[in-house]
């Protein structure tokens, strides 16, 4: 029953959501901002060559997990600010159970992620003529770091909601929360690229550590929202 | 569901919004096939007495006790799914037709519903079911709010306002819908300035 309950709140999410297109929009924007910005700004930063390379992987992978948070916070955290402004948080609050409009959310938030993430990740490592190594180890590491990303912003977003200073408040509660797993994605994907691992190495013998932290994260990031989130929702 | 019985109990209901006492330690006791009427200037508190009972505000103090079929009922959340709730500032996805959206408020319940085209060939919408609800009239609108409030067959119906941009055929529909809850042993507590609907009600209770 929850889980049919909660499949329908994550359907109705990526319904509205197509047919509005809302969020779709202002992320696809930013995406592609994002992505021309570094396409300029990089222009010019000699990239060829052994040290060039390198320099190249750590841009990349600071570049892409800015983007991915700086995304997350204009798209994720809307979440529950839409359902307030126009009036349907009434009628969810009525008919849902808390545990299930937040777990229906974020699937809907991290599918959107992780939407980002499958534009952001390889245009910004292509932009920068970086080549992948272990390209398992990065599928690995993008999708970890969006399902704790996506559960802390949909928490945080539920928060935000129900009050009025919203876009500030979300970045203040989010960001310091997100830090481990933005660290972590970060380490994550310069590793995936193969920065510092001779090409013999394997990414799980030296870096397996890495998908550890971003495991646990989610997980600690599901199972703190779904105790927290029944506070949130009925007060 | 089937009601056997329904009682519904405010014990010195007391809502504040900063310093300002609201509703005022407000009493009430209802049985099931009883229409109470909420009166009261605008601004006197009515929505809030309906939001209090419906488990969707807090009150500051005193209590709201429901017991159906003698089982208690009076957690927010128990309560919640207990009420049919029509209200001006209670919305749906414009971007969804009224059969979606009602067909997702009966997939994110696991309380038996009833059949929605049915439900809204009911409310005069059987032609207009499946058009996104953004391109619907507000007197539309508040035909798919009537239509939902009665999807789950509630204990109790809280009608705020219920006529609202409604046609005389549309307020024909309110009305049938409070005489159908009063005969299935369901409680009806509404707010209104309309006077036919204030001829159904049997007791009220003022505010402000």
């Amino acid at each position: 029953m929850w889980v049919k309950e909660t499949l329908a709140i994550a359907g109705k999410e990526l319904r509205t959501e197509w047919r509005s297109r809302v969020a779709l929009a202002s992320l696809g924007l930013f995406v592609a901002c994002s992505i021309a910005l570094v396409a300029l700004s990089t222009a010019r930063i000699p990239l060829n060559g052994a040290g060039g390379k390198e320099i190249g992987s750590q841009i990349a992978a600071a570049l892409i997990w800015i983007q991915v948070c700086f995304a997350s916070a204009m798209g994720l955290g809307r979440a529950f600010v839409v359902e307030s402004e126009r009036g349907t948080m009434t009628a969810l609050r009525l008919h849902a159970r808390a545990t299930a409009v937040w777990a229906g959310k974020f699937i809907g938030n991290t599918l959107l992620l992780l939407g980002v993430c499958v534009i952001t990740v390889p245009t910004t490592c292509g932009v920068l003529g970086v080549s992948v190594k272990h390209p398992g180890a990065l599928i690995a590491v993008v999708v970890l770091a969006a399902i704790g990303m996506g559960a802390v912003f949909t928490t945080t977003g539920a928060l935000v909601a129900q009050t009025s200073a919203r876009g500030g408040l979300l970045a203040a509660l989010s960001f310091p929360i997100l830090l481990p797993a933005f660290v972590s994605g970060v380490d994550g994907t310069l590793r995936a690229i193969g920065w510092r691992l001779s090409a013999s190495a394997a990414f799980l013998d030296t870096s397996g550590g890495i998908l550890v932290q971003l495991l646990s994260y989610a997980v600690l990031a599901i199972a703190a929202s779904l105790l927290l989130f029944d506070a949130i929702w009925n007060d | 569901m089937d009601l056997m019985t329904v009682e519904l109990t405010l014990a010195s209901l007391t809502k504040r919004y900063g310093g300002r006492k609201i509703l005022n330690k407000l009493e009430l006791s209802a049985a099931g096939g009883e229409v109470i009427g909420v009166f009261g200037p605008n601004g006197s508190g009515k929505s809030t007495l309906l939001r209090c009972i419906a488990g969707l505000l807090r009150p500051s103090s005193g209590s709201v006790k429901l017991h159906v079929n003698n089982v208690d009922s009076s957690a927010p959340a128990i309560l919640r799914s207990m009420v049919g709730y029509v209200s001006p500032e209670l919305n749906l996805y414009p971007e969804l037709s009224a059969r979606e959206n009602l067909q997702f408020f009966a997939d994110v319940t696991s309380r038996p519903s009833k059949p929605i085209q049915e439900l809204l060939t009911q409310v005069g919408l059987g032609k207009r079911l499946d058009d996104p609800i953004g391109n619907y009239s507000s007197g539309m609108r508040q035909r798919v709010r009537l239509a939902l409030a009665a999807l789950h067959e509630p204990a109790i119906l809280l009608l705020d306002e219920p006529g609202l941009a409604l046609d005389e055929a549309g307020q024909e529909v309110v009305l049938s819908m409070i005489r159908e809850q009063q005969q299935r042993g369901g409680i009806v507590i509404l707010a209104t300035n309309d006077q036919r609907e204030r001829e159904l009600v049997q007791r009220h209770i003022h505010v402000g």
